[in-house]
């Protein structure tokens, strides 16, 4: 009997309008009939848990009806920085993960039509999360893993309407049709994926939260990086604490023999819920887990099964000088562990139609009637000037 | 702008005795705001509008995707059908198990209006009489019913993509469909959501809030002036409540005029200190709560706008 394949919630785009307004006038002064995809930024992270005010407990029943809500990929006018503007001030809190995408903007509606969707993403985004899964130019010093929680954007702006009309994608790496990755089928399917405070101790559970954060409180006044890392590696010292280094080859490859074969790896999931206590098991989990996993098997060369925690806090605090590690076990996580069966190297080829294999990318977001189609958005009323004059008047 | 240039920073606390606040109380504020809401976060916005008065990354708050089910029309209306009034027909019509739909007038729906927002703070100025009566002047809007026009044109928008859509995109099984994405259902009721934030205005030494709605908690698409005066109780739409540009992002916003603030929030602090000097446990508010009662005094006017400030404030003394 083969166990049950893993479920994704695919992120879900969250664009301000001071996002596109930005993006008009990038067009119009600097990029002008430029097709060339340009790179920019976006935030994920977690929702925190929210107590909705009592006195509306009623009306708020549309919203939390569902079990779980996606993660958004947010851009805003910090996404986009222009050419003559210094890089300096692109601090983004620490409490969030910061991603780099690309936005293609077409000069004719007609091309957003006809462009061909499944080669547009591969051209552009799959050089780039080869390359992070060590199959491309593999040097190890300057492992850059951004392409692993990156996006990717097409878009038409009307610069006259200012309708715009857009369709985003979160490429992944995907193993061929019908190699979709599954749990591991050693493990009852009851324990495939478990809540961390079923699986885990009190104690447990506070030492791996402390050893998250201790990981991010020395990132922070390394200064090396901003944003909370999106991926880490859990393993445990001598005196059986946890401890976290954040993903990448160099401090997988620094692992003692002994630690390689205990560790588990984790991510930071953005799909979040009111709860854990689902009557159905197992239950999606969030996007970036593909490429995660695509990652320990490409370029770690890892096998078989192995442990992952979908990482879910219920509030994560920004770290400056003066905070301070707190946590209440009972309330304060929102995590499972999944025991996932890696696939091989080979699942991730493709049988190409032109003979041969090749690697894919998907990931394009479904639209509003949950069909595959771009978005729009309607500026006007942000920017019209006779709107603007009848609103002032 | 030139007045807020104009005005000097103010430097000592004044909190107590005018309702206002100094940029570092203002801070102080929000620090205690997102310690107990971690909903809102503190932002750096545009460094080229940064307020040097304010710290670098601490320009403003923000909660965003925060969920409006309902038009403020609705619970406008619903004040004619309040648990007195049924009690008060039931009487009436001697207890009869039903209901006759009172229609009542837009002077006696604006003095219920007035009368619960009055029992929700007992907002009292010197003589003991409510701050209100400057209210009882503007008149009530007939509130209109837009939404089916609003559905209507999100539904020509999506009907204009369907040309767009590609059924050659690779899709896999391992995807669930978004949660949260509109069923083509007709049923679902699409729940607008609003970002909000609070800046320092340093005219008016009081907080400010900017709103921002979107058609649909899926959708990008901001909501229009008219659509976010929908969510404004209809006395202050359009007079208190204006459509600005935010002073650290790019568009337009609706914005709470900032000019009643300090007066209301000085009675309520009054209100609070007197509770606490009548023996009550409670001690006279500190700065840090300042946030917690103004947002519940917001809540007053955006009431269907669902956004976070638990923390018990009891603003409500005689």
């Amino acid at each position: 009997m083969t166990s049950e394949i893993v479920k994704y919630v695919p992120f879900q785009s969250t664009v301000d309008p001071s996002f596109w307004m930005k993006l008009a006038e990038h067009k119009l002064n600097d990029l002008k009939l430029s097709e060339e995809p340009i790179e920019v930024y976006a935030t994920y992270t977690i929702k925190s848990n929210i107590k909705l005010r009592a006195e509306d407990a009623s009306s708020t029943t549309v919203t939390t009806s569902t079990a779980f809500t996606s993660g958004r990929m947010r851009l805003d006018q910090d996404s986009i920085v222009l050419p003559d503007a210094s890089r300096e001030h692109l601090d983004f809190p620490n409490n969030v993960i910061q991603t780099v995408g690309k936005v293609k903007i077409l000069n004719t509606i007609e091309s957003f039509k006809t462009i061909k969707k499944n080669d547009l993403l591969n051209e552009c985004c799959l050089p780039s999360l080869l390359q992070a899964c060590g199959i491309e130019d593999t040097n190890n010093d300057k492992e850059n893993l951004d392409a692993l929680t990156s996006f990717f954007c097409l878009c038409h702006l009307d610069l006259k309407t200012h309708k715009n009309v857009y369709w985003f994608a979160f490429p992944v790496l995907t193993p061929a049709t019908g190699k979709s990755i599954r749990f591991d089928e050693s493990i009852a399917k009851e324990e495939v994926m478990t809540s961390l405070k079923q699986s885990m101790s009190e104690d447990a559970l506070t030492s791996l939260h402390k050893a998250v954060y201790m990981m991010r409180l020395q990132q922070w006044q390394e200064q090396q990086t901003t944003g909370h890392p999106p991926f880490w590696i859990i393993f445990t010292n001598d005196e059986g604490e946890y401890q976290c280094l954040t993903l990448s080859f160099a401090n997988y490859d620094g692992l003692s023999e002994d630690e390689k074969k205990r560790c588990k790896f984790a991510f930071l999931d953005p799909t979040s819920t009111q709860n854990n206590d689902f009557a159905i098991m197992p239950i999606p989990v969030g996007w970036t887990l593909r490429n995660l996993i695509a990652y320990l098997v490409l370029k770690l060369g890892l096998a078989d099964g192995i442990d992952i925690i979908s990482f879910r806090p219920s509030v994560i605090r920004r770290i400056d000088d003066e905070s301070t590690f707190t946590f209440d076990a009972n309330t304060d996580d929102l995590s499972y562990l999944l025991k996932i069966q890696l696939p091989s190297k080979e699942d991730y080829q493709w049988n190409s139609p032109s003979g041969g294999t090749r690697y894919n990318t998907m990931g394009w977001e479904l639209n509003a009637r949950n069909k595959p189609g771009p978005r729009s958005v309607n500026l006007a009323p942000q920017l019209e000037p006779s709107h603007l004059a009848q609103q002032a008047s | 702008r030139a007045r807020e240039w104009a005005t000097p920073t103010l430097k000592d606390s004044a909190f107590l005795q005018r309702g206002v606040l100094t940029p570092e109380e203002f801070v102080k504020a929000g620090d205690e705001l997102v310690y107990r809401c971690p909903t809102w976060t503190w932002e750096s916005g545009d460094p080229k509008k940064a307020k040097k008065y304010l710290p670098k990354d601490k320009q403003f708050l923000v909660t965003r995707s925060v969920p409006c089910p309902t038009r403020v029309s609705t619970l406008e209306n619903s004040v004619a059908v309040g648990e007195e009034d049924t009690a008060q027909i039931e009487d009436e019509c001697g207890g009869d198990d039903w209901l006759i739909s009172k229609v009542i007038s837009p002077e006696e729906q604006e003095r219920r209006m007035d009368k619960k927002i009055e029992e929700e703070f007992d907002i009292l100025d010197e003589d003991g009489e409510t701050l209100e009566s400057d209210m009882k002047n503007l008149k009530i809007e007939k509130p209109e019913n837009e939404s089916v026009e609003v559905a209507e044109a999100e539904d020509d928008e999506y009907a204009d993509m369907e040309e767009f859509e590609d059924e050659d995109v690779l899709e896999d099984e391992a995807v669930v469909a978004a949660p949260n994405a509109v069923s083509t259902n007709e049923n679902i009721v699409k729940v607008r959501t609003y970002d909000l934030s609070i800046t320092y205005d340093k005219y008016y030494q009081t907080p400010r809030v900017y709103i921002l709605g979107y058609a649909s908690s899926d959708s990008s698409q901001p909501l229009t002036g008219e659509e976010m005066f929908q969510d404004v109780m209809s006395d202050y739409a359009n007079r208190t409540v204006t459509i600005d540009p935010h002073p650290h992002l790019r568009g337009q916003y609706a914005s709470i005029h900032p000019c009643q603030h300090g007066a209301v929030m000085k009675t309520i602090v009054k209100n609070l200190t007197k509770a606490a000097s009548d023996g009550d446990e409670s001690k006279p508010p500190s700065v840090e709560m300042y946030l917690f009662i103004f947002l519940k005094f917001i809540s007053s006017i955006i009431p269907t706008i669902n956004y976070d400030f638990t923390m018990d404030v009891t603003a409500s003394t005689q």
